[in-house]
């Protein structure tokens, strides 16, 4: 996620400063990020890259040097802790004038932003994956963000060439929230034997919904849409709606975590 | 005082003697779409037009047209998921006019298959449909034989509509199928969203489309199949699992209350002007 929002945002013209504490982490990130310019096709949807752009890049590993940077865009894993730990670091290095995006997809910005001494200066941002081509962000104030933070984060959404949608602070989000309904009825339907997985998504693809829930949930990785579905379900403490489902819990125990794992709700034979 | 029932309209479909006939119940716009498939699949369409916002016929002279109208059909198909507690007594009027021999397909937006199975004489002839594919454009159809329900009978249907151009797809007998089970509740999340000011309509609609990937926005698809409709699929869902998680949105019960039931009224989540589509 960092890379692909880096690479994104030296398309776009940015000065980009990545930052990972592993120094071996940041120079392969660099190196793909190189190797993705070179090998990206010139055509009438993606014009010419600027040659300069990845002397844009800076990467760095000692967390100090973010000091100075306009606006940072924290991404590490999307879990409670992580982020309030990262968020709480990044308050206390960054300048006062320095805006702090986190880019959870399920959590409470208003949470997450109460780990900072400066509330006000943290706002969230849900970049939908694949980061490189969905065309929207959803922008998430926290009960404490102020308006220039909130500008700062609308302008930036922008400059990435996607719409950003300002999406009041509840579960999940807009994007989130309706991709979860969707999967778990779609894992209802098995758990209470209505029909069989091939069924289920031959019939919603052949409704638009392609390649069907259960194929999109093996590729996100069953383990992730688990990870989420409890999300919402804390987030709204216990409402039904969002009620996890077991058989998408007992497979993560046994390790079905989808195609990453050659099987899910669907076998992924080994290439 | 007589319950208010839906008034039936009978339409300038006829039977030709040299053609099998089949028997439509529904509203004049679901008997619409349907329509193609059927004439595809051989069968003169016979149309019994229900209007759901006029309820003041008799039983009984309903039974003296669907006599006339059924008598001959080889099949009959029970739409109308729009006429709430007209259903049932209009499927029993059907089952006593069809000749027994003739599969009945009945919707199972707002009832399950047995449960229509079990108020007619020959519930061995009755299979669950699932319409909501074809009523979104889509040339998808599934099948839900009930307990009841004659393997030969099931067989027959599905080959029927197979012929007719659709993907026939067979379900268990269970609340909403797959289609009502999973798009439902996903209007019904985006209802609650709205509700709860999250975004505006065409936000929701446009975080769906390019944010989770979906072919439509939720409230843009409540629109064209009817908030009325999703009203009542989601009662039903409710009423059949007894599952809280179901529960409509307050919103979609106002809407419908006012007759916002969206593209076919005009307005819904979004007004609509000769076909095309404004925010409210």
């Amino acid at each position: 996620m960092g890379t692909a929002l880096a690479q994104l945002a030296l398309r776009r013209g940015h000065q980009v400063v990545l930052f990972d504490q592993n120094p071996q982490h940041v120079t392969e990130a660099r190196e793909r990020i190189a190797r993705a310019f070179e090998s990206t096709p010139t055509d009438a949807e993606h014009p010419p890259l600027d040659p300069g752009s990845v002397e844009r890049l800076r990467t760095v590993s000692e967390l100090g040097e973010l000091a100075e940077v306009e606006i940072v865009v924290e991404t590490v894993v999307d879990a409670r802790e992580s982020k309030r730990g990262m968020l709480s670091r990044l308050d206390a290095v960054c300048a006062e004038a320095t805006v702090i995006v986190t880019t959870t997809g399920t959590l409470s910005i208003t949470n997450l932003a109460a780990a900072t001494g400066h509330p006000e200066r943290v706002i969230g941002i849900h970049f939908p994956r694949p980061v490189a081509s969905v065309a929207i962000a959803e922008v998430v104030s926290g009960l404490r963000t102020n308006e220039a933070t909130k500008a700062k984060a609308l302008a930036l959404v922008s400059s990435l060439d996607k719409t950003p949608i300002q999406v009041k602070n509840r579960p999940g989000f807009l994007v989130n929230r309706l991709a979860n309904i969707l999967r778990l009825e779609s894992v209802r339907l098995l758990e209470e034997h209505v029909t069989d997985a091939a069924t289920v998504d031959t019939l919603l693809a052949a409704m638009g919904f392609s390649p069907g829930p259960l194929a999109r949930m093996d590729a996100l990785g069953v383990d992730a849409a688990l990870s989420v579905s409890r999300a919402l379900y804390e987030g709204n403490l216990g409402e039904p709606r969002y009620q996890p489902s077991l058989l998408q819990a007992e497979m993560v125990d046994a390790g079905l975590h989808g195609r990453k794992a050659g099987k899910g709700f669907h076998e992924y034979p080994a290439r | 005082m007589s319950t208010p029932r839906a008034r039936p309209r009978q339409t300038p479909f006829r039977v030709l003697d040299s053609k099998p006939g089949a028997l439509v119940a529904g509203t004049a716009a679901e008997i619409e779409v349907f329509t193609p498939f059927l004439r595809k699949a051989g069968v003169e369409v016979i149309a019994f037009t229900i209007d759901p916002l006029r309820f003041d016929f008799e039983v009984e002279a309903l039974e003296g047209n669907l006599t006339a109208l059924a008598g001959g059909a080889n099949l009959a198909l029970m739409l109308a998921d729009v006429v709430g507690d007209d259903r049932l007594p209009l499927i029993s009027c059907i089952d006593e006019a069809l000749p027994s021999s003739s599969p009945l397909l009945v919707s199972c937006v707002q009832a399950g298959a047995q449960e229509q199975a079990a108020i007619c004489e020959h519930p061995e002839r009755v299979v669950g449909i699932g319409p909501l594919g074809v009523l979104s454009g889509r040339p998808v159809v599934e099948v839900a034989p009930a307990l009841t329900t004659s393997q030969v009978v099931a067989e027959r249907a599905k080959a029927f509509l197979a012929s007719g151009g659709l993907q026939v797809y067979q379900v268990n007998d269970s609340p909403g199928l797959v289609l009502a089970r999973t798009l439902l509740p996903l209007v019904n999340e985006a209802a609650f969203a709205l509700t709860e000011g999250m975004a505006t309509a065409e936000d929701v609609d446009t975080a769906s489309t390019l944010g989770a990937g979906f072919p439509f926005g939720p409230l843009t698809w409540a629109d064209e199949i009817g908030i009325d409709r999703v009203l009542l699929g989601l009662e039903y869902l409710v009423q059949a699992t007894y599952a809280e998680r179901y529960r409509p949105a307050p919103l979609l019960r106002r809407m419908a209350q006012a007759g916002w039931t969206g593209k076919a009224s005009g307005r819904g989540f979004f007004t609509y002007e000769t076909g095309s589509k404004r925010s409210r």
